[in-house]
């Protein structure tokens, strides 16, 4: 979204007193059914967990936790690991889209950690093992744009409202429920300022954290039985758990409500996503590392930010205005259509746009928005001292397909659904591994072949020139 | 004036082409890198190498550059400058020579890899094309040669070196980096910085590996590299080979002595930068201003207007003026006002840096790429992107912008966050390079602020 654009719809959320739409189709497909959520709480300034609620969003969450999570025991986490192998698992034998749903991205850092802590950890088992590449798979998918797997319900609200705050104050998710549900009687900046006031950062409100603390330093010192003091700390975090979930339970139903339709062009970034976790659920994959896996990682991410790109403009006309005004999208009517055999190449298409910016020059790839009509400007002419402009369009790609516009027909041309290279692309990186050449994968370069010429070659280099 | 030290220059520049043509060919080494400042004669160092090892050494050459119109220009300059040799060009079946190749009938087609011709001859290709072409090919070559390799990422350039024992990678160290579009950090901690320009990734890898740096512009006047070389080739020292006589602008009609004309009578003088500036707009202008679109079209039309002489060589003409804009869309504004001023524009040709590269003209107009803004962000700090912008002209080059530049230069915050060791701060060395060529060219009295209204 353009500065300017975003400014104008913050100013316009402030004025109405609420969040307003940035966007009319959702940039996440329909939830499965059923949907896994997943609200962690950590401890303040360790990496460790204290408790996870879980289970489906509109069902009772189920809880594990642990009072004193520095003792390292995991073991508490383990109904936790069954829970969510046995939900990837069967989404993935059933060819279904899995779904889990997080209240806010501080959330997703704890997933993360999980994974970074558990997925090679010798000193667990095999479940907590299998539970740490999971989340670490879930969190590495989270870098993939268009992704349709974790639903990061602060981010997702982020991106298709705008609140009269600034962006930092969205980050805390529940000011950015409070305006997007301003609550009756209470100036909507008031209610945010005072949702504000409680962490939503899966972590223990500070009084909380304060006294579990507290109670953890007085049963070290032996001045408190344990039996009593936990008791006392896990209501406390039980309590911080459950609100954790109320607000990722809050956020996902807030997303849904904002009544957003379903471009068809998600249907691809959720076929995407599945393939990406289908194909990894079992195999308990590092970082890639090697210049092959490096380099295929390097052209997945690319794939994905292109076709969320394009999917974002196809399918939302809010998206498409605002590229539209940037001169991503081109406006225009057809003037011409020269083909002097129907459902043959050569078809050129005349264009005529009053559109003032213009992102188009002779080689630029057009797509008509809604088809697969594809083509490339050869020519672009202005008229009436600039007024319009003429483009000129030769078609490549759709010259049968019936939605081919005709003289006189009103069409939106936008970026080409990107060409999809990555088998090609895998095959020349297995090749390259196999060659193993030294230039590429070794430390030392391999001996130079000397063969001497009888002459300078910079003085047969300028005899040979005209 | 002293001409000693533009002989010194050429004379430098020859003695490391030759340096080149030893390591390539007679040493056969697996790998040489040549870092080149622009202008100092990359394709013409490219096309020597080609001509001794396919005339006279009888080698198979192979040639990848990061566009296909860079490979065209590439045929263009072997057919017209060299007795004929076997050139065949590998590209896709959609693709087709521009015509004036077409022409010559000196170049072999080839779509299909399987069919390259096994004899001492040299092909050409995109990187991308031989990069999907590597798994078709049979017979290997005797030398990869890249040119341009600094605009080609490691990932795309590693699996061609199997295709040949001895590799030449030719590239300018400050112009733009490969275009990714997705957040490379945490490739920056990786073993192989697969996302870098080819000979970095290749250089940090192989710290001992002897650079060949070409050392003299041949483009660009003494004054401008006085600018440019050490806010971009702090690595890369180098001097012009063109004596100051040999870039003399002469402006033949009279002067209205307003600031455009000022300007004007300051390239004219010698000074090869110089800025004109509008007013602050009041409101950030993101990307298209008309208003610098038509001061822009205005500063060609009138050069037009004075009648340009190039001391010596020619009279200038609209297909001697360039003019850069960061933005495609606001250069379609530029050459929406150059129409107006009756400015060709097939002549004038206004384009993006991307495009830009490799290619120079006696005179340029560009944007200056902070123009308007009021927060920097970061494709206006990238460093190869205003590098690019000047180093395009032969004889001098005026920017264009609004006034305020050096106000958010020094109000800018730099994000310090935690970055991965070893990776280098664009945004920073982006910074530091405008910074520095804002600050001479305000010191030296060269942008001249065209009054409000």
């Amino acid at each position: 979204m353009s500065t300017i654009f975003d400014l104008a719809a913050r100013l316009l959320a402030y004025q109405a007193g609420r969040a307003i739409p940035t966007r009319r189709s959702s940039a996440l497909m329909a939830d499965p059914i059923p949907a896994f959520a997943i609200a962690p709480i950590r401890m303040v300034a360790e990496q460790v967990v204290y408790a996870l609620a879980y289970g489906g969003p509109d069902d009772k969450p189920e809880i594990v936790l642990t009072w004193n999570p520095l003792d390292r025991d995991a073991g508490f986490l383990e109904p936790f690991a069954a829970a969510l192998d046995r939900y990837l698992s069967d989404c993935v034998t059933a060819g279904e889209m899995p779904r889990v749903w997080l209240a806010h991205t501080a959330a997703l850092e704890v997933i993360e950690l999980l994974g970074h802590r558990y997925r090679t950890n010798r000193s667990v088992g095999p479940e907590l093992q299998r539970m740490g590449a999971q989340c670490r798979l879930l969190a590495e998918e989270t870098t993939f744009a268009g992704q349709q797997i974790v639903a990061v319900a602060g981010s997702l609200l982020a991106g298709h409202v705008a609140t009269g705050q600034s962006p930092s104050e969205d980050l805390h998710l529940g000011a950015l429920l409070a305006w997007i549900d301003p609550p009756a009687g209470t100036a909507v900046v008031d209610a945010a300022a005072q949702a504000a006031l409680a962490p939503a950062a899966a972590m223990l409100a500070r009084a909380a954290d304060d006294r579990v603390e507290q109670l953890r330093a007085r049963v070290a010192s032996g001045r408190l039985r344990e039996p009593a003091a936990r008791v006392e700390a896990e209501a406390i975090i039980r309590a911080e758990l459950l609100r954790e979930w109320n607000l990722l339970v809050q956020a996902r139903r807030a997303f849904w409500t904002l009544g957003l339709t379903q471009g068809p062009e998600l249907t691809k970034l959720s076929a995407e996503s599945f393939k990406r976790v289908a194909w990894q659920i079992d195999r308990n994959y590092g970082s890639p590392a090697r210049p092959r896996s490096l380099a295929q990682r390097l052209d997945e991410l690319t794939y994905a930010q292109e076709l969320a790109a394009y999917a974002d403009v196809a399918d939302d006309p809010i998206v498409r205005a605002t590229a539209l005004s940037a001169g991503r999208v081109l406006d225009a009517t057809i003037i011409n259509r020269d083909q002097p055999r129907r459902g043959f190449q050569p078809c050129t298409l005349t264009l005529e746009t009053c559109q003032q910016v213009l992102r188009v020059r002779a080689g630029t790839q057009l797509q008509l928005r809604g088809a697969r009509v594809v083509g490339r400007i050869t020519e672009v002419r202005e008229l009436n001292a600039g007024q319009s402009v003429q483009l000129t369009l030769v078609i490549t790609t759709g010259v049968r397909n019936p939605q081919l516009p005709a003289p006189g027909q009103r069409t939106d041309w936008m970026e080409p659904e990107p060409a999809d290279l990555r088998y090609q692309k895998r095959q020349v990186y297995e090749r390259m591994a196999a060659s193993a050449d030294t230039r590429v994968m070794g430390d030392t370069l391999p001996p130079a072949r000397p063969q001497p010429a009888d002459d300078d070659l910079a003085t047969i280099a300028r005899r040979l020139r005209r | 004036m002293n001409a000693q030290p533009y002989l010194d220059a050429r004379r430098r520049s020859d003695a490391a082409q030759r340096e080149v043509l030893r390591r390539t060919l007679e040493e056969r080494e697996p790998l040489v890198i040549v870092a080149s400042p622009p202008g100092a004669g990359k394709t013409y160092l490219v096309e020597s190498v080609i001509a001794v090892a396919v005339h006279h050494l009888g080698l198979r050459v192979a040639v990848v550059a990061p566009r296909a119109e860079q490979t065209y220009d590439l045929m263009r300059r072997l057919v017209v400058n060299f007795d004929p040799m076997p050139i065949t060009a590998l590209m896709s079946a959609h693709r087709q020579l521009p015509d004036d190749l077409l022409q010559t009938q000196r170049i072999l087609v080839c779509n299909d890899a399987t069919a390259l011709p096994g004899v001492a001859g040299v092909t050409i290709a995109t990187a991308d094309k031989l990069l999907f072409a590597v798994t078709k090919i049979t017979q290997s070559f005797d030398l990869l040669i890249c040119d341009e390799a600094y605009q080609l990422t490691f990932a795309t350039l590693a699996p061609l070196f199997e295709l040949a024992p001895s590799a030449l990678l030719v590239g300018d160290p400050g112009q733009l980096p490969p275009l990714i579009t997705v957040d490379t950090e945490r490739f920056e901690t990786a073993r192989y910085r697969i996302h870098w320009p080819a000979p970095r990734e290749l250089l940090r890898r192989f710290p001992q590996l002897d650079v060949v740096r070409l050392p003299a512009s041949r483009r660009l006047p003494q004054d401008t590299v006085n600018l440019v070389q050490p806010a971009f080739y702090r690595q890369l020292p180098f001097s012009s080979a063109a004596a100051p006589a040999e870039r003399r602008l002469q402006l033949d009609a009279a002067t209205q002595g307003d600031t455009i004309d000022r300007a004007l009578d300051m390239l004219a003088d010698g000074a090869t930068l110089v800025g004109v500036l509008l007013p602050p707009a009041e409101f950030g202008l993101e990307h298209v201003d008309d208003e610098l679109a038509e001061t822009m079209a205005a500063i060609a039309a009138r050069l037009l207007a004075r009648q340009p002489r190039w001391e010596g060589v020619r009279q200038l003409s609209a297909g001697d003026i360039g003019a850069i804009d960061a933005h495609v869309a606001s250069g379609a504004a530029v050459r929406r006002s150059l129409r107006l001023y009756n400015v060709p524009t097939d002549a004038c040709v206004v384009e993006t840096p991307e495009l830009w590269q490799g290619q120079e003209r006696p005179l340029m107009v560009v944007k200056h790429t902070l123009s308007g803004q009021r927060q920097i962000d970061a494709f206006g700090l990238e460093p190869g992107r205003w590098c690019v912008m000047l180093s395009r002209h032969q004889i001098g080059c005026v920017i264009v912008g609004r006034d305020g530049v050096g106000d958010v230069l020094a109000e800018h915050r730099h994000d310090c966050g935690a970055r991965p060791i070893g990776s280098v701060d664009a945004a920073w060395e982006g910074w530091r390079a405008h910074q520095a060529i804002w600050s001479q060219l305000e010191a030296q009295g060269r942008l001249l602020r065209i009054a409000q209204g």
